[in-house]
């Protein structure tokens, strides 16, 4: 298990984190979705133990990763800038992880290489970004850590290698019970593969929970009455959102489905829909009631 | 086959990874000592196969010296091996912890599976092995082939031993130096800086406050207190100590590289990533280094302008300006932008304040510095230095010496304090005189007094002491192996072809090279314990040097300060000059005179608005003339600090062939055929002559 106890980070001054408490389970894909400065890149990083937290502590298990050599080596980190020594090619890099890590597994990383076609030989720093990125993450799939972070790491990935990634990650973390993080913007892709989501906006976390709960716990619900209903009387449901076309109304609601809906069977409605929303709607309107962007 | 051994695979991945370091130190290394050395080696083997004649001890110890201590044989001179060292050091620094410089290789590094200790140790361990370890291995080749070929008697393994050391101590130095910088400093300009200002900074802005202490506390002696400051200067002892191994304590040195570590330490742990490619990793350092900036700034400031203008609101102002200019330029550096950033201003402005205060309380002497005076049962000796140039150091420990000593040193303390009074900022002109106080413990308290040059105040104890003095240096001759000296005749006019004609030689030591040591040990005590006042005043004819191995300490010694044998050392003479010693005194007591070269004058001047003007003059009429004048001139360098100055007087001593010489060469235009311009020569400012004070008894 990967358990965050209550991290604070500022720099300078500025508060970047705040109360940060987070739980991974084995075999899980966790989301972080978060507006822009959120601090995301900073939460990983004291995740992965590069950050030491101003307040608060990170486990693996039941050890800590701060300054931990055991625990830091489980964890791989794949920055949103993938990083590399200098001059040096995907065949050093791995002699370089094989040096530290000692999971590291060289077959493994030939075995990726291939499959997602990249050469060995080459220097690193010849390749396009998305190229970077790929060998970023097969380096990282050849270490075969136990909890692995991933920030905007398919970002610049043509669709057919995100697909390819995505489904190797999902794998590897499901075959392995390997912890995976996804950090980015990209919901529809978080939505298609992680089990859990947390929304970051100004350092703490706003919203956490499994994705099915998180997505069904906002939806929207269109009926239509044979009268107008007085506007205190949709008020009282207590709407993200509503809006009136005539007779038809539109509000979107927080909360248990089946209750909202018994409520608004009480104004007669001739017709009644609830409406799932994607988890980008969700994102949106949790960070509007946060005072995102308003 | 992995080791399983964790820390052991990053090691040796880190040693691969830095390979480049070996390459370059051994590189660097092999044609310092290696190479150079074993040219050495080989040409002493020759030299001393094809010696037939049994070898004195003076070429004895300068092969010793030779192969044991310049084995770093180099056209490059001490100073720049220095630096080479130091730099390869401080470069391999800047090498292993180059990650720190950029925040993604930092955050890189910081990822990998190991403790910030044990990755800042790895790079010790890399620094040991690519860096260290070649240089010791080059230095070994040197005395494995000095005795291969036999020369194992000319060589001395502690002096080898002494100077090798030094050098890894000057790169660890280096090494330590660049480390701290790396970890403090997050950008390569930056610790640059960082370094120079840990490096010199403090020295230099001892140095100059030293200057300025001087302009208040009159009795404050300058060089010796920059001495001191010295002593524990870590990158001046490393230096020292390199230069003269043995003969100084390379201890602050060691001792700043083993904090500069530490702190490296620390520093590196405690450093955060995400302040990489920052000015300062450690930003609680923030202070310290702008309020450093400020005294920095405000004392360069106040030295400029006071050297320019040298006046004494000017020191203040110029301290204010200084502080503020580096100060803002420190608060540019640290956030990275052009502009004017009050932030943190209180910093600037307390160190100001300080230094304000410190120049006040300097003003005032609040410590009572220029009033010391102790009293003769609180000393076990006095010794005095009569003047910056002499290197005479005269010592009274008896309680008759000690209290004329005293009743001397008390005169010049009042004249001090007057002065003071007079003119509160800098001093006024004064010949000085060098004292330093011992105590019973042997604790020591330096000061400089002075005595106006152009008072009659002739002090005849000084007279006494330096009689005393000058006997008990035959106590003092040094236990070497060598002597030689040179000739220092005074010319009185003579040009070079009349002097070579009449002596043999122009002011050359080829004629006395390798003296016997033991005879000129033995003759110069001999005359050292005759010396009277009245010797001391006979004219300088040799500067005696002695030098070579210590056989008491074992170290190569040279006496700069050297013995002047004077017309009245009769047995330095008789032996160095043999029958030639009358054709010497001969012309140094007056022969001399009769030279038809000389046209001798005696000069009388005015002060006029603060400047001497000539007055009157009159030209020697015969050789008994001028030698009566020239009995009234100092004709030894110790005299001026015995006689009273006196500027009205002078005498001016002009050679016709030298004014024959300017006149061919186009520098003087003068008719010297002319009896008339002959007669007024004092008149003509561009003349060339050797010029005398003239002491009216």
């Amino acid at each position: 298990m990967l358990k965050t106890v209550e991290i604070d980070k500022s720099f300078g001054g500025r508060q970047v984190l705040e109360g940060i408490s987070l739980e991974l389970e084995g075999g899980h894909i966790f989301g972080l979705l978060g507006t822009n400065g959120a601090g995301k890149s900073t939460l990983l990083r004291i995740i992965s133990g590069i950050l030491q937290a101003d307040r608060g502590e990170v486990y693996l298990g039941e050890q800590r990763v701060f300054e931990n050599p055991a625990a830091k080596a489980e964890i791989c980190y794949l920055s949103d800038d993938p990083t590399f020594l200098h001059a040096a090619s995907i065949q050093e890099m791995g002699a370089f992880q094989r040096a530290w890590y000692p999971t590291h597994d060289p077959e493994r990383l030939k075995e990726l290489c291939k499959r997602f076609d990249l050469p060995m030989e080459e220097k690193i720093s010849g390749f396009s970004k998305g190229t970077q990125k790929r060998v970023q993450v097969c380096l990282a799939l050849a270490r075969r850590p136990q909890a692995l972070l991933c920030d905007e790491t398919f970002d610049g990935l043509d669709p057919v290698m995100r697909e390819a990634f995505r489904k190797t990650i999902s794998e590897e973390t499901w075959d392995r019970g390997m912890m995976t993080i996804l950090a980015g913007h990209n919901q529809q892709e978080m939505e298609d593969i992680c089990d859990s989501v947390g929304f970051l906006h100004q350092g703490r976390l706003t919203t956490v929970g499994d994705m099915e709960s998180v997505v069904s716990g906002i939806f929207r619900v269109q009926f239509a009455t044979a009268e107008p209903i007085p506007e205190e009387e949709l008020q009282a449901l207590h709407p993200l959102r509503s809006q009136r076309q005539g007779r038809l109304c539109v509000v979107t609601l927080r909360g248990d489905q089946e209750t909202a809906l018994r409520k608004i069977a009480t104004f007669g409605p001739e017709f009644c829909e609830a409406l799932p929303l994607t988890l980008e709607e969700v994102f949106i309107l949790e960070m509007e009631e946060q005072g995102y962007a308003q | 086959m992995r080791n399983k051994n964790t820390q052991a695979s990053p090691f040796r991945w880190m040693l691969k990874r830095y390979f480049f370091l070996f390459v370059v130190v051994t590189v660097i290394c092999f044609a310092l000592f290696p190479m150079q050395g074993m040219m050495r080696i080989l040409s002493t083997s020759q030299t001393l196969s094809r010696m037939t004649e049994p070898m004195e001890q003076v070429q004895r110890e300068y092969y010793t010296r030779q192969l044991s201590q310049d084995f770093i044989y180099s056209p490059l001179n001490l100073e720049v091996l220095c630096l080479l060292f130091g730099g390869m050091g401080y470069v391999a620094a800047m090498v292993l912890f180059r990650h720190l410089f950029s925040r993604k290789q930092g955050m890189m590094i910081a990822s990998l599976p190991m403790t910030r200790g044990k990755s800042f140790l790895l790079r010790l361990g890399v620094y040991g092995v690519w860096c260290v370890a070649p240089m010791v291995l080059c230095m070994a080749i040197n005395p494995l082939a000095v005795w291969v070929k036999g020369l194992g008697e000319y060589f001395s393994l502690t002096a080898y031993l002494r100077r090798a050391g030094l050098s890894l101590l000057i790169n660890l130095y280096g090494f330590a130096l660049g480390t701290l910088s790396a970890t403090l400093f997050g950008t390569i300009w930056s610790a640059a800086l960082g370094s120079l200002l840990m490096a010199g900074s403090v020295e230099v802005a001892l140095m100059i406050w030293i200057r300025f202490a001087a302009t208040y506390l009159h009795s404050l002696f300058v060089d010796q207190a920059i001495r001191s400051m010295l002593v524990f200067s870590p990158i001046y002892s490393l230096y020292k100590s390199f230069y003269q191994p043995g003969d100084y304590g390379p201890w602050p040195g060691l001792v700043a590289a083993v904090i500069f570590l530490a702190l490296a330490f620390l520093a590196y742990r405690k450093g955060r990533p995400e302040h990489a490619g920052h000015t300062l990793i450690q930003k609680k350092l923030e202070p310290l280094l702008v309020a450093w900036a400020a005294v920095l700034g405000g004392t360069a400031g106040a030295l400029a302008l006071v050297l320019y203008l040298g006046r004494e609101i000017i020191l203040y102002l110029g301290l204010i300006l200084g502080a503020l200019a580096l100060s803002l330029l420190a608060r540019m550096l640290l956030d990275q932008r052009i502009g004017l950033h009050w932030k943190q201003w209180k910093i600037p402005a307390a160190a100001t304040l300080v230094m304000i205060l410190a120049l006040l309380g300097l003003r005032m002497d609040i410590t009572g510095f220029d009033r010391y005076a102790p009293t003769a049962d609180q000393l076990a000796r006095v010794r005095v230095w009569p003047g910056h140039e002499s290197q005479r150091e005269m010592r009274f420990e008896d309680p008759e010496s000690l209290e004329a000593t005293l009743g001397w040193i008390g005169q010049m303390r009042q004249e001090l304090l007057a002065d003071k009074e007079k003119y509160p900022f800098q001093q006024s002109l004064h010949r000085s005189v060098e004292v330093i106080f011992e105590d019973q413990q042997g604790r020591e308290v330096h000061r400089q007094y002075m005595y106006p040059v152009d008072q009659e105040a002739v002090l005849p104890e000084l007279r006494i002491m330096a009689e005393k003095y000058s006997q008990q240096r035959s106590e003092e001759i040094p236990q070497v192996g060598n002597a030689y000296c040179y000739g220092s005749i005074p010319t009185y006019g003579l040009d070079t072809q009349e002097f070579m004609a009449t002596f043999g030689f122009f002011r050359s030591n080829d004629r006395f090279s390798y003296l016997n040591v033991k005879e000129v040990r033995e003759a110069l005590r001999q005359d050292l314990q005759a010396r009277t006042f009245d010797t001391l005043q006979e004219p300088t004819l040799l500067n005696l040097y002695m030098e070579g191995m210590d056989e008491e300490t074992g170290t190569y010694r040279y006496d700069y300060s050297g013995y002047n044998v004077t017309a009245g050392d009769q047995h330095l003479l008789d032996l160095i000059l043999g029958e030639e010693k009358e054709k010497w005194l001969d012309y140094v007591r007056g022969g001399f005179a009769k030279s038809e070269n000389l046209r001798v004058f005696l000069c009388e001047f005015e002060e006029k608005d603060t400047k001497w003007e000539l007055k009157s003059y009159q030209m020697a009429e015969d050789e008994n003339q001028v030698l009566e004048w020239m009995s009234h001139v100092d004709r030894c360098e110790e005299e001026i600090f015995y006689r009273p100055r006196d500027r009205r007087y002078q005498v001016r001593v002009y050679s016709l062939s030298n004014l024959q010489d300017q006149v061919g060469y186009g520098t003087l235009e003068l008719d010297l055929e002319d009896p008339e311009v002959i007669s007024h020569l004092p008149e003509y400012d561009n003349v060339w002559g050797s010029t005398y004070t003239y002491v009216k008894e």
